[in-house]
């Protein structure tokens, strides 16, 4: 009995060690918790990678809003940079900077430059998989530029640089100008056979208030006393003072840098990334305007609220060809028109100027695609499925195959309601 | 009678699930994923059969020799001296199989969780718990696994539904390409694992109905190749073959895909905790045949004393055995299937065929003797 007990409390002993986790243990106040990754390319260096990490104030942790009084000016970003030969060792050189242990485990978002990006993003992945901390389920972005130049852009609805990006990426997800992407699902299109890779892209560029040319007479006409008018991009909140700044940018998210293996190869802009989306289906939201058939001067927009592709690959001997099928619906959105929408005659005429719109759409962007011979929507990964026999003859050659590839388009768009409105009373004009 | 504590059928099936399931769930995705790319799950239900095989041959060994188990039977069927050697080499393939055991759940949370502590902090701490586990009997034993199994399979099941989000099915497409040979090329490993039922032969003696045996065995090893294979099926969909054959713990990978809005993450120490339990179960299960099995051999009277020297033998093979984890994962994928068919498929179909020799030619009776 007496050898039992003496055995319950060595075991208990041994569950106190396990409990702080053994030589792993750490406190967390003296952890520096990273919550987003830079990593760019400096070629012609020894040590090409820099990395920038972005850390969690600690203050920030406990205070809440503490600081409150230091004013609404944010506090200085703590951005910490290093560069390496590899990734790990430029954060090796980033831990001498710091007075905390780097913790990854937190971090939600890696940005990857663009000088990177064109020599292959390989290293990132691998650093992503292999190390312990780091979760595949970060989202990987592209940056046209260093990566690092935008995490300095302040925030404007969130209260970290990191959030207002988290909540770009959210939201990018609802709207069709881009796809972000978790690191994973990059990786597993990555090693796919007959489909290639790509990243939504963030950037940091001027609200349109800076770019518009009306706008910029009125500016300088009126002095400091600039006030966004009707921007289309979201009202420009909290300019502070009247002291303008020559370089305020925004944070945006639209558009898709396309990869060929883990190497970018080009960029589509907002516009060709919705017509590539068409090909996946995940295009709710979009808004598509067409010509008024009845006043052509003027738009009549639909909002997209359901798509469905179809894909099949077409086999006659040795050709292959494919056959893309969208079906889709959504509400009249808005009519700057008087034409009476309340004839079906009408309405069809409509659905097929739409399907005509998003099938130009489409096609501008498989051009696109074919031009940079790369294969976003995975045609070869479905031939691959489809018919793995013939696919296997294929795969070696399939970026230049895809380039002259024949695809037949059918869209079928069908307008089901038109919003609380029936049609523009005459009386309006 | 060395054990007289008696497990319902249900219980040791509930062992015999945990067995084979623990740790083949750590390495075995990725190992059939690379030789049979998306027809994996394919190769681990397939992987089954040499388990029925050893399954059925061992009941209807126990059947033929009631209250003895493997070691004792070996004795009657093969004599004395060849008997206790045959029994020394199962001693020997469980010490293996618990050293192996151990050093893949070690090198698996050094990996991916705790890589600064030494690897004999988890070796040492698992293996003491599994001999005092040990030391208190097979019920004990049993009946923590009752508990421990509803933990295993309740988070894993949970797991795979909370990973659905991410699944991308196309990714199980096309099925056998590349026809049955790399599948059944793939097999040869997942059936290391489910060869692992050869613990029924010391189970079955303490079983309360040992002829139902085969009826729990069976159902154990079917629903555990069913786990296992789902896990395969959910970790290709979210990551695609090539990508699971490069990892090295895929089923840790696929639950680290989880983010359900931003609240449900994180889950991989919840799954960390239940594979511990599970190894820990596995580890004593192992453990405690070897030592029934050693007390068996040598004549003793109590296998307890066994237990603790055992046990140190298993840690030091731990790291005897493998100096890295790539010895683990290609032992497992090229040496482990052609040793381990010795012992799972050779030696018992000796024991059958020599049984049969004797009754059939020299008229020997075996059924009627009684321990």
């Amino acid at each position: 009995m007496t050898a039992r007990r003496i055995c319950a409390v060595i075991l208990i002993i041994f569950l106190l060690l396990l409990i702080p986790g053994c030589w792993d243990q750490r406190e967390i106040e003296q952890l520096a918790i990273v919550r987003a990754i830079a990593v760019d390319y400096l070629p012609g260096r020894k040590a090409p990678y820099l990395v920038t990490m972005v850390v969690l104030r600690p203050a920030d942790l406990a205070g809440g809003e503490s600081g409150g009084g230091s004013g609404g000016g944010s506090q200085p970003l703590q951005l910490f940079s290093g560069v390496g030969a590899s990734i790990d060792l430029a954060i090796t050189q980033i831990t001498t900077a710091l007075s905390r242990r780097v913790y990854l485990s937190h971090a939600e978002l890696v940005l990857v430059g663009e000088e990177l990006a064109r020599t292959g993003i390989t290293p990132v992945l691998d650093f992503i998989i292999r190390y312990p901390e780091i979760r595949n389920s970060v989202y990987l972005m592209f940056v046209p530029g260093r990566a690092q130049q935008v995490l300095p852009v302040p925030e404007r609805l969130e209260e970290a640089v990191v959030s207002e990006m988290l909540g770009l990426l959210k939201n990018a997800e609802q709207i069709p100008f881009s796809d972000p992407q978790r690191a994973f699902e990059f990786m597993r299109v990555l090693l796919r056979y007959g489909q290639e890779p790509f990243l939504a892209i963030m950037q940091a560029t001027p609200p349109l208030e800076a770019t518009l040319p009306e706008l910029q007479q009125v500016k300088e006409s009126a002095g400091g006393r600039q006030n966004g008018g009707q921007g289309e991009g979201g009202g420009q909140g909290t300019s502070p003072g009247g002291g303008q700044q020559e370089e305020e940018k925004v944070l945006t998210v639209a558009g898709t840098a396309a990869f060929k293996n883990d190497k970018l190869v080009g960029i589509m802009d907002a516009r060709e990334t919705r017509g590539y989306l068409w090909f996946t289906g995940n295009v709710r939201n979009a808004v598509i305007a067409v010509h008024d058939p009845g006043q052509p001067e003027a738009v009549i927009s639909m909002l997209v609220t359901r798509a469905q592709t179809k894909i099949t690959p077409v086999v006659k001997g040795d050709k292959v060809s494919f056959r893309v099928e969208v079906d889709t619906e959504g509400d009249i959105s808005s009519q700057n028109t008087t034409t009476n929408l309340n004839t079906p005659e009408i309405l069809r005429k409509l659905n097929s100027a739409i399907a005509g719109a998003v099938k130009v759409e489409m096609e501008q962007a498989l051009q696109k695609m074919q031009s940079l011979e790369t294969d976003l929507v995975g045609f070869g990964a479905i031939l691959g499925r489809k018919e793995p026999k013939l696919f296997g003859k294929l795969h070696k050659k399939w970026p230049r195959f895809f380039r002259t590839l024949e695809v037949d388009i059918t869209v079928k768009a069908n307008i089901r309601r038109t919003g609380q409105q029936g049609n523009v009373p005459a009386g309006y004009h | 009678m060395l054990e007289k504590g008696k497990i319902s059928p249900r219980q040791s099936g509930e062992l015999l699930f945990i067995t084979v399931f623990a740790t083949s769930i750590l390495i075995v995705p990725a190992v059939t994923t690379s030789i049979a790319a998306q027809d994996a799950w394919l190769a681990i239900l397939l992987s089954t059969l040499p388990g029925f095989f050893l399954l059925g041959v061992l009941s209807w060994l126990g059947g033929k020799h009631p209250g003895q188990t493997l070691f004792q039977y070996a004795e009657t069927i093969l004599g004395k001296w060849p008997g206790k050697l045959f029994g020394l080499l199962y001693v020997w393939i469980m010490l293996q199989t618990a050293a192996t055991t151990t050093r893949q759940f070690s090198d698996y949370l050094s990996t991916a969780f705790m890589p600064l502590t030494p690897l004999s902090v988890f070796t040492l701490s698992l293996i003491f718990l599994s001999v005092v586990a040990v030391i208190s009997g097979l019920e004990v034993i049993a009946r923590m696994n009752e508990f421990i199994i509803l933990l295993v399979v309740a988070f894993l099941m949970l797991v795979m539904v909370l990973a659905l989000p991410n699944w991308e099915p196309a990714n199980l497409l096309p099925v056998l390409a590349h026809g049955l040979v790399p599948v059944l090329r793939a097999s040869a490993t997942p059936a290391v694992f489910m060869g692992e039922v050869l613990v029924a032969a010391v189970l079955l003696p303490y079983t309360t109905r040992p002829q139902r045996t085969f009826a729990a065995g069976a159902a154990a090893l079917l629903s555990a190749a069913f786990l296992l294979a789902a896990g395969v099926v959910a970790a290709i969909a979210i990551f695609g073959p090539a990508l699971v054959s490069v990892f090295r713990f895929p089923l840790h990978m696929f639950v680290r895909t989880i983010n359900i809005g931003d609240i449900l993450t994180r889950f991989e120490v919840i799954v960390m905790v239940t594979w511990v339990a599970g190894v820990f179960i596995k580890l004593s299960v192992f453990l405690y045949c070897a030592s029934l099995g050693l007390a068996q051999v040598l004549g003793l009277r109590q296998y307890r004393p066994v237990v603790f020297p055992l046990g140190i033998l298993v840690a030091v093979f731990c790291f005897l055995f493998f100096e890295n984890i790539v010895e683990i994962t290609e032992g497992i994928k090229s040496v482990a299937p052609k040793v381990y068919a010795i012992y799972y498929l050779v030696l018992p179909l000796l024991l059958v065929i020599i049984t049969v020799v004797r009754e059939k030619i020299f008229g020997h009776k075996f059924q009627a003797k009684r321990q």
